[in-house]
């Protein structure tokens, strides 16, 4: 748990490299309003003094003094109010982009990590569902304010008698008091109202999850979502109920100790003002000031607690970014990918005893296409994820033609490497864009993608490749279905025209004659680069030059498929006969 | 076209709702706390009126003292009732709204699932469930607005009387400059809401960089396709075209905003003017001038307090109108008939006769003129090109979707005359997405049931999709808690295990009827043998429906439906088919073509 003078620091020195502007807006806005304050202080008292000197004219001049007086802040004020709120959002904004630039950043290993994936949720959440930054910079902005304040105010305290100001000050005193006895059960608040918030977002939104609505509609789970719901909403309106108590305790308290000390206020000045017989311009500006001094500080205790609220929330973000970026060692570019070797790799994922790679030795040539198999959780993904840099062996090496991988210029390494991962993921551009992943030569991307098996798809289209994918940005976006959009990944792989492609489970969601086109087309698909081809459907490693089989960890076997069905003890023949019998006339 | 929302129509109606939750003591606090956070801005305007004439008058300090103590006390036992209910109120607003959840809950789970596939209806339940969606806004942000309000318009109504006695022009300025305030309010708010639907836009357009960067799942297509750049620099664009937005609206508001400032001014003036004059003509006091011009300030806020509280209450009002429509609305909802559930020893036989359909709002024909009979007992599978209208039928026998034309008969009885919820009673599916419920691993099979037959039967089912040794290495065994968001604890299973878990949910209920949809596309090849060897058990003597690309399941079926674009192709047992050496035995040959090369 980070110290909230570390969070604060850290977020305020993050905001302003975001977007400085808005700190000036914010100063600006603190200085007028702070003068308005000690303005109207002064206001009343200076109207009853004119009027105490009985000239008229002086009277209706000073009136029209402070009419005019107020005309201008008033107008200040709203000047202020339309430069923060657009300085706001751009600061919002630009916070925003940083933090969603820097998780691009991030070494991979993170984005699998479930304590990773749990911050970045938490961070994520407090952000948004508290609307933490604009809380975290009001307070800011609103004790800068308030601290202008209170030092102009207390210089007229001053003038009048420090006792006034001990009056004040007792009161201050008592309120803090008062405020420590409740911060235990402020901070269980803070503490725990986001969880709950998010354990409520997570009820709310899998019951109203439409894609849900089936098994609903068949399975009792529906029902018992909405009574665990119902239980924890319980649960939760009982334990506020608890806190509400005590709070109001503290409530009544801090009541007393306010309508007190105005008692005091009022009756010292009023027994100074009478038995010294000054003008009741003075009476008029010393309450008014010792008043609005007071309330000024009870502002600034909630000025104060907003912002330690918001610091709370804040600390799993301020984790996150302060999160290193993946440093990518290597400057050797890469100009093509002839050889690639794992020698002895062993490799176990962060937070994890289970070795998923144990001494994992083979080459790949030049052109080879390479079958992976094994069961589920065997370790296929995990070979593909260390090749593409995205994790380091925990020992051994990867070599690619001869060198370790890691000698190479991140950049120009990846150029190199095609895939479609198992979960690949599509985003909200127009396909041609998903293929060609920037703005091209539509030709080019129409090409590949008839190369797949899309050319009718495409030729439905109204816009044909430009059509946008997903209906987040238009509604005359279009949807695809899961064998359409596997397609679309394929071909984004295949343009990229990298000397390696790797292809996980590529077919998982096509029919079967689409499987067989990119089965049947594939070497033609992958002409002479070097291909990795990892799937369930066994029938695919005919086709390939070589297999890899991977049992619990450990490589048990590397040939063509015909020799490793001279083995009928093997794993391979044992899965490819399960599912070959499946076929049998 | 939206009808416009008579926000007093809806406080009213949740005013309503708060003596039918039983909680009516609420109207006495309401009341409370009007008098009692009325009266107390006057209050303390008022020690500074008698203390300064105390001092003109040159009185003494007992009498001074006497008022300051006499009015302070008043003011503070008022501001102790105004604390309470606060304290009352805030709970108990909270839980209106939570109800309201339950209630809603409760109804969106029996709505036609047709709707459920509607765009249209998925953007109204989103807008009208915003309501509820937080303490401040919409639903229940309408009561705090109102619970804030009465005591305004009490202070407001007081010191309106006392001004205007005082002088009525003075009133008359606070109340006209209280209506202009209400005129730029309401059309500042008419421009955001012109404008309301591009912010909208242009939030969401730059909200999917904001999510997709955010969504740990895109990171290595990002990373392995380099696409760093290209997100941060659409992101960038489509961030400033929001900020245009902002800063447009932003402008309206301010330049609209002057108007008031003329207001300040007409009625300032008019006030200083009246109470100089006033003091000089003797017919106030120097206290009383201290005590008007802080009574006019106070009525001016309170005034614009109303006005802003006005129109947060119109739009929070606006939110719950839509809310309030969806509750009303009956048609969601088709009565079907009250027939019950066949009694499960009894299997189904399925009948299409003559149906045709088409998705609500489509043009295209899935089925027409479609007779197809699935005898008792029969194990059917489905195959077909993606797009031939698999799941369609699929949700056309589970009754998710009703046909346009024609009838499906279940042993000879119509399905309209079943009640809905006995009607999928009699069917366990398995659908193409798994999906896992933050709760316990056995709840997630057993669901609601809770005796000790039930937890046994589930455990049983878990036992028989292969999944008892995992379990056995779990700390918490089969109550382990599934995912991290309720319990941090819990754990995530990988896609196959969480395919067996759907299946054993499925085995668990039983049913008349199973159909399984694509039910082993996560599991590699020995997990899936498995399953298909458990078949017979999960099966027994029911029908079943076997949904699938990979025909080498349909052997174990004892007929086979291909469907096509233009419908049913080819039926008939899978020796049948091969025979005809048709559009089955193509994509059998062609799948099973690489086991055959072994050969």
């Amino acid at each position: 748990m980070k110290k909230p003078r570390h969070i604060f620091s850290k977020f305020i020195r993050f905001a302003y490299s975001c977007y400085k502007p808005y700190f000036f807006t914010a100063l600006l806005q603190a200085a007028t309003n702070a003068g308005q304050t000690i303005y109207n202080a002064y206001m009343v008292s200076l109207l009853i003094g004119s009027l105490e000197e009985g000239v008229y004219r002086k009277a209706l001049l000073m009136g029209l003094l402070i009419v005019l007086a107020n005309l201008l802040f008033n107008f200040l004020n709203k000047l202020n109010l339309r430069l923060v709120e657009t300085t706001r959002t751009k600061m919002t904004e630009a916070i925003n982009r940083r933090v969603t630039y820097k998780l691009m950043k991030l070494p991979y290993q993170y984005l699998e990590d479930p304590y990773y994936l749990d911050l970045k949720e938490r961070a994520k959440f407090a952000i948004e569902n508290q609307d933490t930054v604009s809380r975290f910079l009001n307070g800011v902005a609103e004790g800068l304010q308030i601290v202008f304040t209170l030092i102009g105010l207390l210089t007229i305290i001053l003038t009048f008698d420090v006792l006034l100001l001990v009056i004040l000050i007792t009161a201050i005193i008592l309120n803090i008091l008062i405020l420590a006895l409740s911060l235990n059960a402020q901070f269980m608040i803070f503490r725990d109202l986001l969880p709950i918030n998010r354990k409520f977002g997570y009820y709310m939104n899998t019951i109203n999850d439409e894609k849900r609505g089936k098994d609903y509609r068949f399975y009792t789970v529906g029902d018992l979502m909405r009574e665990e719901f119902e239980s924890y909403g319980r649960a939760t309106v009982r334990y506020f109920k608890k806190l509400n108590k005590k709070l109001t305790v503290y409530q009544i308290l801090r009541a007393v100790v306010k309508y007190l000390e105005m008692g005091f206020v009022f009756g010292f000045v009023a027994y100074r003002t009478i038995t010294e017989r000054l003008s009741a311009r003075l009476f008029s500006l010393y309450t008014a000031s010792a008043l609005s001094f007071s309330a000024s500080f009870t502002k600034l205790i909630e000025a104060g607690m907003n912002l330690g609220q918001a610091i709370s929330y804040l600390a799993p973000f301020i984790e996150l970014i302060e999160l290193e970026e993946a440093q990518e060692e290597g400057d050797i570019p890469l100009d093509e990918i002839r050889e690639i070797e794992f020698r002895n790799v062993t490799f176990t994922y962060p937070r994890s005893e289970q070795v998923i790679l144990d001494g994992i030795s083979f080459k790949i040539n030049k052109g080879e296409k390479i079958s992976i198999v094994g069961l589920n959780g065997a370790g296929k993904t995990t070979l593909v994820k260390l090749l593409c840099r995205l994790y380091r062996p925990k020992s051994g090496e990867i070599l690619v033609n001869g060198r370790s991988i890691y000698e190479y210029d991140y950049e120009s390494y990846l150029r190199q490497i095609s895939a479609v991962f198992q979960d690949f993921k599509l985003f909200s551009y127009s396909l041609k864009e998903n293929i060609l992943n920037e703005d091209g030569d539509e030709e080019e991307a129409y090409k590949v993608a008839c190369k797949v098996g899309l050319k009718e798809k495409i030729d439905s289209l109204p816009e044909g490749i430009n059509s946008l994918y997903s209906k987040i940005f238009d509604e005359k976006g279009i949807e695809l279905s899961g064998g359409e959009a596997q397609k679309v990944a394929i071909a984004r792989a295949l343009h990229k025209n990298a000397s390696l492609v790797i292809l996980d489970e590529p077919t998982s969601a096509l029919d079967p004659i689409a499987e067989a086109e990119i089965y049947m087309h594939f070497n033609e698909l992958v002409e002479e680069k070097t291909a990795i081809y990892i799937s369930h459907r066994m029938s695919s490693s005919v086709f390939c030059d070589r297999i890899i089989v991977i049992d619990s960890g450990k490589i048990s076997a590397i040939a063509p498929h015909a020799e490793l069905m001279k083995d009928t003890e093997g794993l391979y023949y044992k899965l490819f006969m399960t599912q070959a019998q499946n076929y049998q006339e | 076209m939206k009808k416009k929302t008579n926000m007093l129509k809806v406080l009213f109606r949740q005013l309503k709702l708060i003596g039918k939750r039983r909680k009516g003591f609420l109207y006495l606090v309401l009341v409370l706390n009007m008098i009692a956070g009325g009266l107390l801005p006057f209050l303390e305007s008022l020690v500074p009126r008698f203390v300064i004439n105390y001092v003109v008058a040159e009185a003494d300090t007992q009498e001074a003292f006497r008022a300051i103590f006499f009015i302070i006390g008043t003011a503070l036992l008022l501001a102790v009732v105004v604390e309470i209910c606060d304290r009352i109120k805030f709970l108990h607003f909270i839980d209106m709204r939570m109800h309201e959840f339950y209630d809603l809950n409760g109804k969106y789970i029996k709505i036609n699932y047709e709707h459920l596939e509607d765009p249209a209806f998925r953007d109204r339940y989103q807008t009208a469930t915003s309501t509820l969606n937080n303490n401040s806004q919409g639903f229940e942000g309408l009561y705090h607005n109102f619970f804030a309000l009465l005591p305004m318009i009490f202070t407001a109504g007081l010191l309106s009387v006392i001004i205007g006695i005082f002088q009525p022009l003075v009133l008359a300025a606070c109340l006209i400059g209280g209506i202009i305030i209400v005129i730029v309010n309401r059309e500042i708010s008419k421009y955001v809401f012109k404008r309301r639907d591009d912010l909208s836009r242009a939030y969401r357009k730059k909200d999917y960089f904001y999510e997709t960067c955010y969504n740990f799942a895109y990171g290595k297509d990002i990373r392995v396709f380099r696409l760093e750049e290209k997100l941060a620099e659409d992101y960038k664009r489509r961030s400033y075209d929001y900020i245009t937005v902002v800063k447009q609206i932003a402008n309206r508001r301010f330049s609209i905003g002057l108007f008031e400032l003329l207001m300040l001014l007409l009625q300032d003036g008019l006030a200083f003017f009246f109470v100089i004059r006033a003091y000089f003509d003797q017919a106030i006091s120097l206290g009383d001038v201290s005590f008007y011009i802080a009574a006019i300030i106070a009525l001016s806020t309170a005034l614009r307090g109303i006005s802003g509280l006005l129109t947060e209450m119109n739009t929070n009002a606006r939110l719950s109108d839509d809310y309030f429509d969806y509750l009303d609305d009956q048609s969601l909802f088709t009565l079907q008939g009250d027939r019950k559930a066949i009694p499960q020893e009894e299997t189904l036989e399925i009948e299409f006769r003559n149906v045709s359909f088409k998705y609500p709002r489509t043009d295209r024909y899935i089925y027409k003129n479609f007779n197809f009979k699935i005898e008792k007992g029969e194990r059917l599978a489905i195959v077909g090109v993606n797009g031939a209208g698999k799941s369609t039928l699929i949700k056309l026998i589970t009754g998710l979707f009703p046909p346009t034309e024609g009838d499906i008969f279940v042993n000879g009885i119509n399905i309209k005359e079943f009640s809905e919820e006995e009607y999928r009673k009699m069917f366990a599916v398995v659908f193409q997405e798994v999906n896992i419920y933050a709760t316990s691993l056995l709840k997630n099979v057993i669901g609601t049931d809770r005796s000790e037959a039930a937890r046994e039967k589930g455990i049983e089912c878990l036992r028989l999709v292969g999944l008892e040794r995992k379990i056995e290495t779990l700390p918490k065994k089969y109550d382990t808690d599934m995912l991290k968001v309720i319990e941090e604890d819990g754990i995530e299973l990988s896609g196959g295990e969480n395919q067996k878990i759907a299946i054993a949910r499925a085995l668990y209920k039983g049913g008349n009827m199973v159909i399984l949809d694509e039910p082993t596309a996560a599991l590699d090849a020995l997990a899936e043998a498995e399953i298909y060897q458990n078949f017979d058990q999960l099966i027994g003597g029911r029908t079943a429906i076997y949904v699938s690309h990979r025909l080498a399941s349909t052997k174990f079926c004892d007929k086979i439906a291909l469907f096509g674009p233009e419908g049913l192709l080819e039926y008939g047992s899978h020796e049948e088919l091969m025979r005809l050496k048709g559009e089955y035995y193509n994509m059998f040959m062609t799948q099973g073509k690489y086991y055959q090369e072994e050969k």
